[in-house]
This record gives structure tokens, C-alpha cells and sequence, in this order.
């Protein structure tokens, strides 16, 4: 038997082994193509199939990737690049439903969302595909993590300095044509540099249950854990008082505490930091009247509704018109929400698609959660099983923070809707979670590379 | 045993949970919801927590072990907040939705001039009216209107019907009973009381309006007929007894509580009210002419005095007053002694209460008995005998003759046909806790206000062993040869026994053999009946009469009253002896 014909045999088994993936990808593409030309047809000639020229190159782009995923044969998971290929799906169909009332609206600023939305996806899923094929070595991760720190603040630093303001928050860098938010790559960093340090001291674990220390004449967490709460819970603070940026700053926290307990399973560890942080956010409500109009906004919208609640109002109001299925693509109004291309873009989702569209959408986040943590339970080895449950729930409690907040469960913190909200820093950091996650996923790579 | 009890606990903990969240969606406070929810998501997750529990314990305690409890925890506690979240999506997109809109139409009601400015600058800004977009908009209701049902009396006379397109009332003078419906300015009386059977949505089931909107097919109404007991011949009679005298007039079948005769006055034409089908810009400026020139009228004539108007009693609460002493055993004997004085005092410092004109004891005798005092209508010893039944138990019988404090919880009226009000005994039950309230209150001064209806089922329930009955004007309602409702006679209550009633028409019967009220006296029919004086701010006197015939087997209960009539036997009762004689067929 000849060398290639081997060769040809074993790719072939690999293509047999992934067809799962190919199925899930066709069935999203036939939703995306569906919503597509819903939208089309109740456009009444704003949006045309000419428009659309970019779609076949999204659709090429996922399926040359499922195929070369499938001929190199590492076995990653199958069902993640399908859930995201239908994330991404509604995003392109809702910025490009929304970009014409919002220019309308909302003035010329919004032109061309919808293509730049495309050309954010597309570059994403060239990113994946690059972090898919490249030789990571584990040990950069582990060996390196001051450097992902650094990295990930001074690019935070940066953004104070030189960074462009937007609705009064100072929170892009600008890059050429493209503003940049630093802070959605710093998850990452932050993750990466968390899994490292703890994963370091997870060895003190057996030895530590049920041992506390005594400082200050408290009973306390020993050092290794309570300096992180600390350094974490300022970080925080810091970025809620100099970037007022609510959102990250709850979700590196959430995701800091949720990985502490990972390596310590103590919940009294959560319990403390939970309780530091609302002593900070009380403290932050008082002084802080961008914290104060959230809170306020959440405890009744109705109180103030021209105002204050003037968002979360419109918020319940597109929400209540869509009842079961919604108005119809382009049949409703949600642009009279404000920001609905981005944080409020579930609710924008909510008044068109109605309760099936949301709940559906809900359903692919938990997919991709439960998928994630699954992976994680998977894998041998501890340092990538830290960090796939650290990426993952990235992803699950960024998902929950804002949807909670639009529809009005817990106070609002601006943050992205992941895959769906309109945003170029968002889509792609959160590609790059992805392509991490497929690779700890890899059941037949070597142990030497992520 | 113990890990079994745990899970049994757990199971409970988790159908509560379920029960809680699916309540919490249709509880419109934001707070309580919350509360609702967190307590909900603890409930369900103690059940995977006992099962996992279990799990866990077949482990040895590795490391490995608990790395891998942990991420299964933060993957419940994860599943448990996208399960928060979905629950959160169902309450603001179904179950609270409405209330949402409410909300938002308060504060987001756009205004129309600036909103054509809008649209005249920018064309494609498309402003969607967000109450007609959404669930209504993508699958909405088609309803088929049939011709809305007719309205008969008891004997086939036409009282409401379709004519040339529109609405057709026969005889207006029954406005304040069948009511309109103007399509315009909504409908009155009989027409709103019973719109589902008239506009035939009563037949509409949940499943042909989702079947119907499913697959776009409009929905058929089935309008019905009605058949009234009003009795057409009785009702024209009694409204021309009436007059022009402001006033009412109810005459009720004892047995059965069904309403024979119904009057009022003053009445309206309803038939200016009511806009054609199609309709032209003509047509409705001249019903809305008519409607403010009706809403222009100083004499109320849209209320219907029988079953709306609150007046006081007089004298004929004196007919409540015996009843009660008869019935609970304060004076179980119609021959006891009571006397009549001049004045009473129920408190050495308070006003006396005196009688209608002093000296009454001469036609009473002195001392009298409960026959006698009822008769001549003595106020001194009726206010012993309120004082003798005290608070407590006078407002007992006054609750069970259908006459409740004002202040409480659940005022509903019996008659569930028209629209109506409740009469009341008095303001709160401590009003009465006064002797002297109390002492008038007895004999019909005090704080009652009573409607025409109430003291007609009074004597009416005398006339039916005691027994309260529910009136009702709707005998059926009918589809063709389908009868789709029928009354059914309904006792209330029994307001006092049998031989109460029975002692209580021989006293009626009295005061008309020799009474104030014998002017009611009929040839060949016994006829009992009571006189009232009900006085007014504006000094002539309201006239009441209450009545029953035949006293051995009444047929007829009936009421009247005449606003500012004068004296009882003034006006009241002539007119109540000539509606008795007529429904009696005796001249």
C-alpha cells in the first residue's frame, strides 16, 4: 500500500469522524439564511440580497475551517463552531436590520455598521483559524503570566491616556479605521493570568482545608488567596472609578470568584469576597452618580421614566411587544431603545423574534456553557482544565450580567452580548476564547501543546 | 432512613420551588418577583444537590474528585441563572406584557402633531405604534359580528331590536332597564349587563380563538335572544301609574325572585344614542348632540332608581324591625305587650324619640302589643324594640335581608342582570353600638339607605317562607330553538323561619285591616302592606310603600316609592294598591 494512499484513507476516517459538526454548521447557515430573507422581504427594498455579498464568504470561511479541523484530526469538540456560527448569525441579520433606523434615527454615525459587523466576523474566524493551526506551548501560558498581566494593563493604561471618549466613557483605542476596547482583551489576559497563579498554589489545597489564618486578629484566608481577593476587589474599584466601566469590572470579579472556588471549593472564600465587593459597590453608589442611576433604573424604571429609566422602560416595553414570536423581522421598532445594536441587542432580538427568538438564543449560551465545562471535566490535564472553566464561564457570566440587566433582573452593567451585540474588540476576543477552548478540547494533540 | 427523608424533603423543596416560580410570573411587583425567583432557584437546586450529594459519597476524597465537584456546581449555579434569566424573558414577554404596555402607553403616548412632523421630515422613519405591533399584529383576531340578539319580554313583546342598521328600542321608556348600545359612547343596562349573550361572545372557547388566529379564520359569534320576566303589559301599566313623578316601583314574584315589574323614572330616549352601521360624519355629530344633551339632563334619568337609587327607609324598616323580633325570640309573640309612648329616651341625656304626631297611644292602646304598634306605626316602641334586639343581632337580620354595614369588604349586589348598587343598614357596625342610633335606626331614621329592589325582596322573602331570593330579570337566553342559558330560582339565604314569615304576614295583614295602610284594602284579595315616611332635607317627605298579595299565598312582593310624595299612604300607596290590583285582575 502505497504512503499516499494511507494518507488519503486516514484524512478520510478524520472527515467521517466530523461530520457532526458539518451537519450543525448547515443547519445554523439554513437559520441565518431564513432570518435573512425575512428581513429582505419585509424591507420592502431597503436591505437586498446584493448587500449580502460578504454572507458566502462567512459561510465559506466556517465550513474551510470545519474542514481543516476535520483532515488534521485532533477531535476537538464538534458542537462549539456550530453554536457560534448561529451567535454570529443573528448578530450580522440584527445589525444589518437595525442599521437603517439607526442612521435614520440616530443619524449618519451608524452607516455601515452591518459591514463592519461582517468584516469583525470574518477576521474572527480567521483568528480561530490561526489559533487553531499554531504550535502553542503550554508552558507560555504557564511560565509567563506577569507578562499577560502587564500586557493586559497597560493596554487598560493606554485607553486612559490616549484613548477616545464615547458617551463619556473613555473606553476605546483608536487603531487606524477601527476603535479597540482594551478592556475585552484583558479578560482574556486576566484569565490566563489567574489560571497560572492559582493553579500554582492549588497544591497547598489538601493540606489547607479547613485551615484559616489569623491576621489582624480576623480569621482569614491565608495569603495566597485573601492577596488576590484584595488586588482583584481594587482592580475593580479602579476601573469603576477611572473608566466607569460597570460591566468589566463585575465580570472580572465574578469570574475571579467563581475560579477561586474553583481551586478551593470553599464557599466561605466567595462569601467574602461577594460581601468586600457589595461593601464596594454601596460605597460606589454613593459617590458615584453613573452607579446611582443604574441601581435606580433597575429598582423601578417606572419611577422616572422619561430619565433614568428611560432605557430599561424602553427596554420592557419593546419586550412586552413581542409577546410569543414577535413583531417579525423589521416589523418592530426597536431602535427606540437606545443602544440596541449592542448591550440591548437581546431585547431588540426579544421585540422582533419574540420570546421563541430569545429563549432560543438563551438556549445556544447555555449549550456553549454546559459544552465548555464539559470539555473542561474532560481534560487530564489540571492547568487546562482551570483555564477552560475560566474561559467558559467568561462567556456564561457575560451572557448573564447582560442579559439580567436588559431585562431588568439585576441593575444594568454595559457589557457586549457575546457573538451577537454589534462590536469589533467584543467579536473577537471572544473568537479567541473559542479557538482556546477547541484546542484544550483536542483529545489527540500532544501533552506539550495547548 | 435519614438520606431518604433528605430526599423526600428535597422533591417537596423542588415542586414548591416550581409552583413558586410559576406564581411569581403573575405577580405584577417587581420586588416580590425577585424575592419570588431567588427563593424559587434555592428550592429546585436542592433536589440535583441531594442527588449529586449521594454521588459524591461513592467517591474517595481525591483531588481529582473535587475539581470535578466544583465545575459541576458552577455548572448548576449557571444553568440556575439561565433558567433566572428565561423566566425573567416569559414574565416581561407574556405575563406581564400587558401590564408593561399599560405602563407605557401612560408615559411613551406619542404625541400626533409632532409625530406627522416627524414623518413629513424623515420618510423613512417608520414610527410603529408598539400597542398594535407584536402578537396582536402578527396573528390577529377576525371576528364576524352576527346581528346582535333581540330582547323579548315575557310574553314575546318585542322591547330591543335591529332596525335599518341600527339598534332599535321599542319602547324608551324602559331605558333605564334595557339600557342602549350606542357603539359610539358604549352601552347601559340590560345591553352591557348582558352583552356576551346578545353579541353572542359568551360562546367564544379558547381553542377556536387560537384555532382562529392560527389559520386566519375569523371567528363566527353566536348571538342569543333573551327572554326577560318582565311582564310588558304590568311594566306600561305601572309606568303610567307613576306618572311624572320622579320615583320607582318593583314588583317581584315571591317564589322565584324574578322581577315582574320594573319602573322608574325619570326616564331617556335611548334611540338618539345609537349609531348605525355604516355610519356617516352626520350620524355621529347627531348622536353625540344627543349625548350631551343627556349628559346636560339635572334629574339623573341614567340611573335606574329601582336597583341604584340609596334612599332612606322610613317606617317600612319597621317590617325588618318585627321580623328580627319575631324571628330570633326578643317578642316571639305578635300579641306582647310593648308600649308607645310619647317620647322615648334610650339615653337620660340624649333627644327623645317621638312619634309622628303625639297621642299615638290611643289608637294603639296603652299598653299595646307588636300587632298594634306595626299597624299605627308607633316609633317609641319600635325603638324599645331595637334596643331590646341590640346591636349585635339587629345588624345580623339586617345583613341577612340583604342590608350590610357600608364598610365592608365585599359589597356585591344580588342582581347580577343590570347594574346595580347595595343598599346599606348603616355607615359601620359601631354606629349602631349607639342606643339612640340604634333606636332609630329601628324604626328607619338613622344611616340606612336602602334601594326600592332591597324592601321588595324584604316582603318578598316574608312572602316566600322567609326564604331571600336572588332577583333576576333574564329568564333565558335563547339560539334559535337552543336554549344557552337559563335562571334558575335561587335562594340567598332564609332570612327568618317559616313561622316567623307566616306571623309577619298576619301583622302585614293587619296594618291594612286596620291601619295606617288600609286605603290598600282590596276587594276579595287580602292584601298586606306597610306605609313608610322617609324624611328629607328639602322637608316633603320621600312616600314608601311596601306590600304582598294575596297574604295566604302571596303572587306578588312589591315596593314603591315616591321622591317627595308626602306621607306614606299619600302617594305610595294608591299608586301600589292599583299595580297590586292590576297583576291581581281585580277592579
Amino acid at each position: 500500500m502505497s504512503k499516499l494512499a494511507h494518507a488519503s484513507r486516514t484524512a478520510l476516517n478524520h472527515l467521517a469522524d466530523r461530520s457532526l459538526e458539518l451537519e450543525l454548521l448547515l443547519t445554523s447557515f439554513l437559520l441565518f439564511v431564513l432570518n435573512l430573507a425575512t428581513l429582505i422581504l419585509n424591507s420592502k427594498g431597503n436591505i437586498q440580497w446584493s448587500d449580502m455579498g460578504a454572507i458566502s464568504l462567512f459561510v465559506a470561511l466556517f465550513l474551510l475551517l470545519s474542514f481543516a479541523l476535520a483532515v488534521r484530526g485532533w477531535g476537538e469538540d464538534q458542537v462549539l463552531i456550530p453554536i457560534v456560527a448561529v451567535l454570529t448569525g443573528f448578530g450580522l441579520v440584527l445589525t444589518q436590520r437595525l442599521e437603517p433606523d439607526l442612521v435614520t434615527r440616530y443619524g449618519g454615525i451608524y452607516r455601515g455598521i452591518a459591514h463592519k459587523q461582517m468584516w469583525w466576523i470574518i477576521n474572527g474566524i480567521l483568528l480561530l483559524t490561526v489559533i487553531s493551526f499554531a504550535p502553542w506551548q503550554l508552558r507560555w501560558f504557564k511560565n509567563y503570566r506577569y507578562s499577560w498581566l502587564v500586557l493586559g494593563l497597560s493596554l487598560i493604561g493606554m485607553t486612559f491616556f490616549w484613548g477616545s471618549e464615547h458617551n463619556g466613557v473613555r473606553l476605546w483605542l483608536v487603531l487606524g479605521v477601527f476603535q479597540f476596547q482594551p478592556v475585552e482583551l484583558l479578560k482574556i489576559f486576566l484569565v490566563i493570568y489567574l489560571t497560572t497563579y492559582l493553579w500554582e498554589h492549588q497544591g497547598m489545597k489538601c493540606q489547607m482545608v479547613g485551615v484559616t489564618e489569623q491576621h489582624w486578629g480576623l480569621k482569614l484566608p491565608p495569603y495566597p488567596y485573601l492577596l488576590p481577593i484584595l488586588l482583584m476587589w481594587g482592580l475593580t474599584i479602579i476601573l469603576i472609578i477611572i473608566q466607569k466601566d460597570l460591566g468589566a469590572a463585575t465580570l472580572f470579579f465574578t469570574i475571579f470568584l467563581v475560579m477561586l472556588y474553583l481551586v478551593t471549593e470553599r464557599i466561605s472564600y466567595v462569601g467574602i469576597g461577594l460581601i468586600v465587593f457589595f461593601l464596594g459597590a454601596y460605597g460606589l453608589y454613593r459617590i458615584f452618580n453613573h452607579v446611582q442611576v443604574r441601581v435606580d433604573a433597575w429598582y423601578n424604571p417606572w419611577l422616572d421614566p422619561l430619565g433614568k429609566g428611560y432605557q430599561m422602560a424602553q427596554a420592557l416595553y419593546s419586550l412586552a411587544s413581542g409577546g410569543y414570536v414577535g413583531t417579525g423581522l423589521s416589523l418592530g421598532d426597536p431602535t427606540m431603545v437606545p443602544e440596541s445594536h449592542t448591550d440591548f441587542a437581546l431585547i431588540a432580538l426579544g421585540e422582533e423574534m419574540g420570546l421563541l427568538g430569545t429563549l432560543g438564543v438563551l438556549l445556544c449560551y447555555l449549550l456553549f456553557t454546559l459544552r465548555g465545562y464539559q470539555i473542561a471535566l474532560h481534560t487530564n490535564d489540571s492547568f487546562q482544565q482551570l483555564l477552560a472553566v475560566g474561559l467558559t464561564t467568561t462567556i456564561a457570566i457575560q451572557v448573564l450580567l447582560i442579559t439580567a440587566g436588559t431585562t431588568n433582573l439585576v441593575p444594568l452593567t454595559g457589557i457586549t452580548l457575546p457573538f451577537v451585540s454589534y462590536g469589533g474588540s467584543s467579536i473577537v476576543a471572544n473568537f479567541v476564547i473559542v479557538g482556546v477552548l477547541l484546542r484544550i478540547s483536542a483529545t489527540k494533540k500532544s501533552n506539550r501543546v495547548l | 432512613m435519614k438520606a431518604k427523608l433528605k430526599f423526600v424533603l428535597a422533591w417537596i423543596g423542588f415542586l414548591f420551588g416550581i409552583l413558586l416560580l410559576v406564581g411569581g410570573l403573575y405577580i405584577e411587583d417587581a420586588i416580590q418577583w425577585r424575592i419570588h425567583l431567588l427563593t424559587g432557584l434555592w428550592l429546585l437546586s436542592l433536589l440535583p444537590r441531594a442527588i449529586l450529594n449521594r454521588r459524591w459519597q461513592a467517591f474517595a476524597p481525591t483531588g481529582e474528585v473535587f475539581v470535578t465537584r466544583a465545575i459541576i456546581n458552577i455548572t448548576l449555579l449557571m444553568g440556575l441563572g439561565f433558567g433566572g434569566v428565561a423566566l425573567q424573558l416569559t414574565r416581561n414577554q407574556i405575563t406581564q406584557a400587558n401590564n408593561i404596555r399599560e405602563y407605557a402607553t401612560i408615559y411613551f403616548k406619542p404625541n400626533h402633531a409632532n409625530e406627522q412632523e416627524q414623518q413629513s421630515q424623515t420618510p423613512m422613519l417608520r414610527l410603529a405604534d408598539r400597542s398594535l405591533v407584536g402578537y396582536e399584529h402578527v396573528w390577529p383576531l377576525k371576528i364576524h359580528f352576527g346581528p346582535r340578539g333581540t330582547i323579548f319580554d315575557r310574553n314575546g313583546v318585542v322591547l330591543a331590536t335591529n332596525q335599518n342598521n341600527k339598534r332599535f328600542y321599542p319602547n324608551p321608556k324602559l331605558s333605564y332597564l334595557i339600557g342602549f348600545e350606542s357603539r359610539l359612547y358604549g352601552a347601559a343596562g340590560l345591553e352591557l349587563g348582558s352583552d356576551p349573550y346578545l353579541s353572542g361572545s359568551y360562546a367564544f372557547k379558547p381553542q377556536d380563538l387560537l384555532e382562529a388566529r392560527l389559520f386566519h379564520k375569523p371567528v363566527e359569534t353566536k348571538p342569543a335572544d333573551l327572554r326577560l320576566t318582565l311582564d310588558n303589559n304590568l311594566q306600561q301599566f305601572t309606568q303610567d301609574a307613576l306618572g311624572k313623578r320622579a320615583g320607582s316601583v318593583v314588583l317581584l314574584e315571591p317564589k322565584t325572585g324574578a322581577i315582574l315589574a320594573m319602573v322608574s323614572y325619570p326616564y331617556y330616549d335611548p334611540n338618539p344614542l345609537v349609531l348605525p352601521s355604516p355610519a356617516t360624519d352626520e350620524d355621529v355629530a347627531k348622536v353625540r348632540a344627543a349625548w350631551e344633551a343627556l349628559m346636560n339632563r339635572t334629574d339623573s334619568p341614567l340611573i335606574n332608581r329601582a336597583t341604584q337609587g340609596r334612599y332612606a327607609p322610613g317606617s317600612v324598616l319597621k317590617t325588618l324591625t318585627a321580623a328580627a323580633a319575631l324571628d330570633s325570640g326578643v317578642m316571639p309573640n305578635p300579641e306582647g305587650q310593648v308600649t308607645c309612648p310619647d317620647r322615648f329616651f334610650s339615653e337620660p341625656d340624649q333627644r327623645p324619640v317621638r312619634n309622628y304626631f303625639d297621642g299615638l297611644a290611643g289608637y294603639t292602646g296603652n299598653p299595646s302589643n307588636l300587632r298594634k304598634v306595626f299597624a299605627f306605626s308607633c316609633n317609641t316602641a319600635f325603638a324599645q324594640i331595637g334596643l331590646m334586639l341590640g346591636p349585635a343581632r339587629f345588624g345580623e337580620y339586617a345583613k341577612r335581608f340583604g342590608l350590610p354595614f357600608a364598610d365592608e369588604a365585599s359589597l356585591l349586589p344580588d342582581l347580577q342582570d343590570l347594574p346595580a348598587d347595595v343598599g346599606t343598614i348603616a355607615g359601620t357596625a359601631d354606629f349602631l353600638k349607639s342606643p339612640l342610633n340604634l333606636a332609630e335606626t329601628a324604626f328607619g331614621q338613622g344611616q340606612a339607605l336602602v334601594r326600592p329592589l332591597d324592601m321588595a325582596q324584604m316582603v318578598a322573602a316574608i312572602a316566600n317562607e322567609g326564604n331571600l331570593m336572588r332577583p333576576y330579570l333574564v329568564q333565558e337566553a335563547r339560539r334559535g330553538d337552543k336554549v344557552v342559558y337559563a335562571a334558575q330560582p335561587e335562594v340567598l339565604r332564609p332570612a327568618i323561619s317559616p313561622q316567623a314569615a307566616s306571623t309577619m304576614r298576619s301583622l302585614l295583614e293587619t296594618s291594612v285591616a286596620i291601619g295606617w295602610a288600609s286605603p290598600a284594602a282590596l276587594p276579595g284579595v287580602k292584601v298586606g302592606g306597610k306605609t313608610g315616611t322617609a324624611e328629607t332635607s328639602s322637608g316633603v317627605p320621600h312616600s314608601w310603600f311596601v306590600g304582598l298579595a294575596p297574604v295566604e299565598q302571596p303572587r306578588f312582593a312589591i315596593a314603591v316609592i315616591v321622591e317627595h310624595g308626602g306621607e306614606g299612604s299619600q302617594a305610595a300607596l294608591p299608586l301600589a294598591r292599583r299595580v297590586l290590583a292590576a297583576a291581581l285582575g281585580v277592579k
